[in-house]
């Protein structure tokens, strides 16, 4: 049996116990003084009356101050909820299906501490004041319901609810009001009871009701009582969050400047000030800046950390915490790699270095000479001091304009290739077709992607220019944006390639507008060997000298250096699932992932177009998951839903909007046990008595005060 | 007529008479015109000394032999055969200055000094008049005559009350002065320390003196008739103060007074020490009439 008031808010009356002590202090304060000869016999006599009095003085003070307090008691109209309870004891059985919110926005930690814990703590409160002959049935608002589970039951074993209260867990799933609703509706509509009544205790974040009306709903149960408890306050919380990051520069090279931008929203109603934002790559922080965020403001805050050394890393964007902490973190990763190491021959050295067949592509491979820091190195050697050089040292070598090589040579380039290094051909005027493919396109040493034809002269006036790009391939992606860039080479020399088509596995990059391909490319073992029919300086083109000769180049060098693994690692945003692609050849393969809680999940290759992919959506929390793939190590990060960020509260007259026809009651926090507790009011207050006994009181005081 | 008999002698209808002297001869002649009893008879007088004339004296009491041999005014002095040297002893205290029905005990005692000295001058009786507070003030030796009048009307006229009680002390100073056997007249309110006030009248009667002690006290005294909640602070201590709900207070206040009183009274009984004890409202031919019982 507990006491409950109606009028809480008039408690703040009992602060009317301070008048008497206040009255008696100015009282005194404002007594006379008067000048008097016999203060001695009143010094006297003082000594005598002086306790008695005192003692009389303060009983009449607690007699006063007791009859305020009562008074403002009895305004507040006090109740035993005993009482409640005995009143509802006669009334007949009722069915209760508690709803309780699990979403992300559910952890926020306020004042009061978790408002998720204390939910369930309400829930629990609710359904230990159910009577014996009452069921209930304790749903989260968040589940997945799985098509083997067993039916939802209203029971009348309190172990049950309990027990269903208990597997409640917090979830980052998206909000999906209809299914829960139509769950409870469908247990109430089973009931038998003659009373039904839906409790949804929640924090009525607008999160998941834009699209929520109950005119969704074919069929409603009878008679149902609708109780909404707000956890939390109905005002806007406080809440700012990391949405996003972009990381720009990949590949990423070790060492190479890398800037990572985080972008920062507040969700706050009220301006905040120096909010800390921290970047952290493994557990160490590289970065931090103060932000100031207007309301709803959303700011990228730059990071601009070097690449670190090769290998994964992962990291997170770290907000100074808040009452979700949640989504106070992004969490990354990358992939980095040294600098590519590239042997560039040269097949037609000239007396000076601007003669060179390979000038402009040693330009174009080190555009960043001035800077420490490059994604390749390029190492230029003539025709002739190919065979004294080591190729496993390369990651890719390029063969520009070379007319022959020594079969030991030819050899050990072919076994460059096949265990997955990247050769680039250029032709030009030592490239003879019938020699090449001779020497290349033979079946011991398969290097070239296609066999050749013959050089096809182009009029003065009429050069070829490259007419098509696939978009799709990551050797041009650094053009895509830009692709008529690629129009402005003029070519007046190239090499038929013209069985590109009908020879298999060869995969056409760039072609003319006569439709002869320019660049072709075959994979060849674990490596791939690029064709580029026109020459590598401007003997046979000007490519050289347009601006997409740079990009194009990068892009090319970088495929087949494999630079496009230096990237971000894949990053999922909860509870969306992520893909993970692996390589065709890892099809039916298993990914082991751990889990940043410790938790074990096994995924499977599945071939899917030319790759093999793994879906997988298993999380358990957000932050990093180690994955071993069949090429080693990998790292997947994943990220808490953004989606309940925002703390706007929906107000008791949208939820009424939205649940029209029924009638419904929105119970706050504060008052919890008042409404939804009370099934007819209270049928004893104990005002009536208060005010007998301040009655009383005010007589006792009375006949004290005049005995004085 | 009763009600202005009564009036004659109401010490506020007399504090409207501006002269002291003036005030005490009405009391005197107007409290002796009822007793029908003359006071003139059997005193002779004796020839003591020659005065200078000053202004006020009788023209009658120029000697003119003496003027015809100094060529200067002379007033011969008499010394009148009597029993009687009265000295008046008057406490001007600041708690003398105490009043609450428009006469303060001061100057209801300055009334009844001046009528008594009046009255025993017109017997041609010798008065000194001791003025005192915490020390002895002015001390007027006893004389005769009612000449000798002014200057204890200038005295009395020209004090006024400050600086606390010390009767005592006051006594035992003078007590050296007062040789001759006599009458000693205590007009105060006795808050001083009892024991030794009436150690010094005893002292005064041992000598064979008669004494006669006229306890004032004012009304507020008497009834304690406050009803707020009052800061009592004591007019000659301020450091004494109490804090006191007279409703609370008063009876125990009054025991306390009326336990002083009995004290004195007791005391005085004992060693044959007339006590009359006066509220500030008493009319004073009652004062008086106390006087003249005692010495008849």
């Amino acid at each position: 049996m507990g006491l409950a008031f109606l009028q809480p808010l008039l408690l703040l009356g009992t602060l009317a116990t301070a008048i008497p002590v206040l009255i008696h202090l100015i009282y005194r304060r404002r007594a006379l003084v008067h000048l008097f000869p016999a203060v001695r016999f009143l010094l006297l006599a003082d000594k005598r009356t002086a306790r008695k009095f005192r003692l009389h003085q303060w009983l009449l003070l607690a007699l006063r101050i007791l009859v305020l307090l009562l008074l403002a008691l009895a305004l507040a109209r006090p109740y035993l909820t005993g009482d409640d309870a005995q009143a509802t004891a006669a009334l007949p059985p009722q069915s209760t299906v508690i709803l309780l919110d699990n979403s992300l926005s559910m952890q926020y930690r306020d004042a009061a501490g978790s408002r998720f814990q204390r939910a369930k703590a309400m829930a629990s409160q609710l359904l230990q004041e159910l009577r014996t002959q009452d069921s209930a049935a304790v749903l989260p608002l968040l589940a997945t319901v799985e098509a083997d589970q067993p039916p939802d039951i209203l029971s009348q074993d309190a172990a049950v609810w309990e027990g269903n209260l208990a597997t409640i867990l917090p979830r980052h799933d998206r909000m999906d009001l209809q299914q829960a609703f139509q769950r409870a509706f469908t247990l109430l509509r089973q009931s038998t009871a003659s009373r039904r009544r839906l409790v949804v205790i929640s924090d009525l974040t607008t999160n998941g009701w834009e699209e929520f009306h109950l005119s969704q709903f074919e069929i409603l149960p009878d008679q149902v009582e609708l109780y909404f408890v707000r956890v939390g306050p109905p005002q806007r919380d406080d809440n700012v969050l990391v949405e996003s990051i972009r990381i720009t520069e990949q590949p990423f090279i070790e060492q190479v400047p890398v800037e990572i931008t985080a972008w920062v929203r507040n969700r706050s109603a009220t301006k905040r000030r120096n909010l800390r934002v921290d970047l952290l790559i493994g557990q160490r922080k590289v970065g931090q800046q103060l932000v100031d965020l207007h309301p709803d403001e959303q700011v990228a805050v730059p990071f601009r950390i070097t690449a670190p050394a090769a290998g994964v890393h992962w990291g997170e964007i770290r907000l100074e915490e808040d009452a979700l902490v949640e989504d106070d973190r992004f969490y990354f990763a990358l992939r980095t790699v040294a600098p590519s190491r590239i042997l560039i021959v040269d097949g037609d050295p000239g007396p000076s270095l601007f003669d060179s067949e390979i000038f402009y592509l040693a330009q174009a491979l080190q555009p960043h000479t001035a800077l420490r820091n490059a994604m390749f190195y390029p190492t230029p050697v003539t025709w002739e001091g190919l065979a004294e050089e080591r190729l496993s040292d390369y990651q890719v070598i390029i063969l520009c304009n070379v007319e022959a090589v020594s079969p030991q040579v030819r050899q050990r380039l072919h076994q460059f290739v096949t265990s997955g290094g990247g050769l680039l051909f250029f032709a030009g005027n030592r490239v003879d077709p019938e020699r090449y493919n001779e020497m290349w396109y033979r079946p011991d040493t398969l290097l070239l992607p296609t066999p050749l034809g013959p050089p096809v002269q182009q009029p003065a006036e009429q050069p070829q220019t490259i007419a098509a790009a696939d978009p799709d391939h990551e050797a041009l992606r650094l053009l895509t944006m830009e692709p008529e860039l690629l129009q402005y080479g003029r070519f007046y020399r190239y090499i038929a390639i013209e069985e590109a088509n009908t020879v298999p596995d060869v995969h056409t990059l760039l072609s003319f507008a006569n439709g002869q391909p320019l660049l072709v490319e075959k994979q060849i073992g674990k490596g791939n060997v690029l064709f580029f029919a026109s020459s590598a300086d401007r003997d046979w083109t000007d490519f050289p000298t347009r601006t997409a000769y740079v990009p194009l180049l990068h892009g090319l060098v970088s495929h087949l250096a494999e630079l496009s693994s230096a990237a971000q690692r894949p990053t999922a945003v909860m509870p969306e699932p992520v893909t993970i692609t692996g390589k065709p050849e890892d099809a039916g393969r298993t990914i082991s992932i751990r889990t940043p809680d410790g938790h074990k999940r096994l995924v499977r290759y599945a071939a899917e177009a030319a790759d093999a992919v793994a879906p997988f959506a298993e999380y358990t929390i957000p932050g990093i998951y180690h994955l071993t793939v069949p090429q080693g190590n990998d790292v997947l990060t994943v990220n808490a839903t953004r989606a309940e960020s925002n703390f706007t509260k929906l107000q008791s007259d949208d939820l009424q909007t939205r649940l029209q026809p029924l009638r419904i009651v929105v119970e706050e926090e504060e008052t919890f046990g008042q409404v939804t507790a009370k099934h007819a009011l209270p049928s004893k207050e104990l005002a009536g008595m208060l005010l007998l006994a301040v009655v009383g009181l005010l007589m006792t005081e009375n006949v004290c005060a005049n005995r004085l | 007529m009763p009600t202005q008999r009564q009036n004659y002698f109401d010490p506020l209808v007399l504090a409207k008479i501006s002269n002291m002297s003036l005030r005490a001869r009405y009391v005197v002649e107007g409290m002796l015109s009822g007793l029908h009893k003359s006071p003139y008879r059997g005193y002779s007088v004796e020839f003591a000394e020659h005065r200078e004339y000053v202004p006020g004296d009788e023209i009658r009491r120029i000697d003119w032999k003496a003027y015809g041999k100094f060529d200067r005014y002379f007033v011969k002095e008499y010394e009148e055969e009597t029993n009687l040297r009265a000295t008046i002893f008057l406490d001007a205290s600041a708690s003398m200055a105490y009043s609450s029905q428009g006469l303060s005990k001061f100057e209801y005692g300055c009334y009844l000094a001046a009528s008594l000295a009046y009255l025993m001058l017109r017997q041609g009786d010798y008065v000194g008049l001791v003025t005192f507070g915490a020390d002895v003030q002015r001390y007027i030796p006893p004389r005769s005559g009612l000449a000798h009048m002014q200057a204890l009307m200038h005295q009395l006229e020209s004090t006024a009350p400050g600086g606390e009680t010390h009767l005592d002390r006051s006594l035992r100073e003078i007590a050296g002065k007062i040789t001759k056997r006599g009458m000693i007249l205590v007009i105060s309110d006795l808050f001083d320390d009892p024991e030794a006030v009436l150690r010094t009248l005893k002292f005064f009667r041992h000598r064979r003196n008669e004494v006669m002690v006229f306890h004032l006290l004012d009304h507020d005294e008497l009834e304690f008739p406050f009803e707020r909640l009052t800061v009592f602070e004591d007019i000659e201590e301020p450091t004494a103060r109490v804090l006191a709900e007279p409703k609370v207070i008063r009876e125990a206040y009054l025991q306390q007074l009326q336990t002083f009183i009995d004290d004195y009274r007791q005391a005085c009984r004992r060693d044959l020490i007339d006590y009359n004890c006066f509220p500030t409202t008493t009319p004073l031919d009652i004062a008086l009439t106390r006087y003249l019982a005692r010495r008849q």
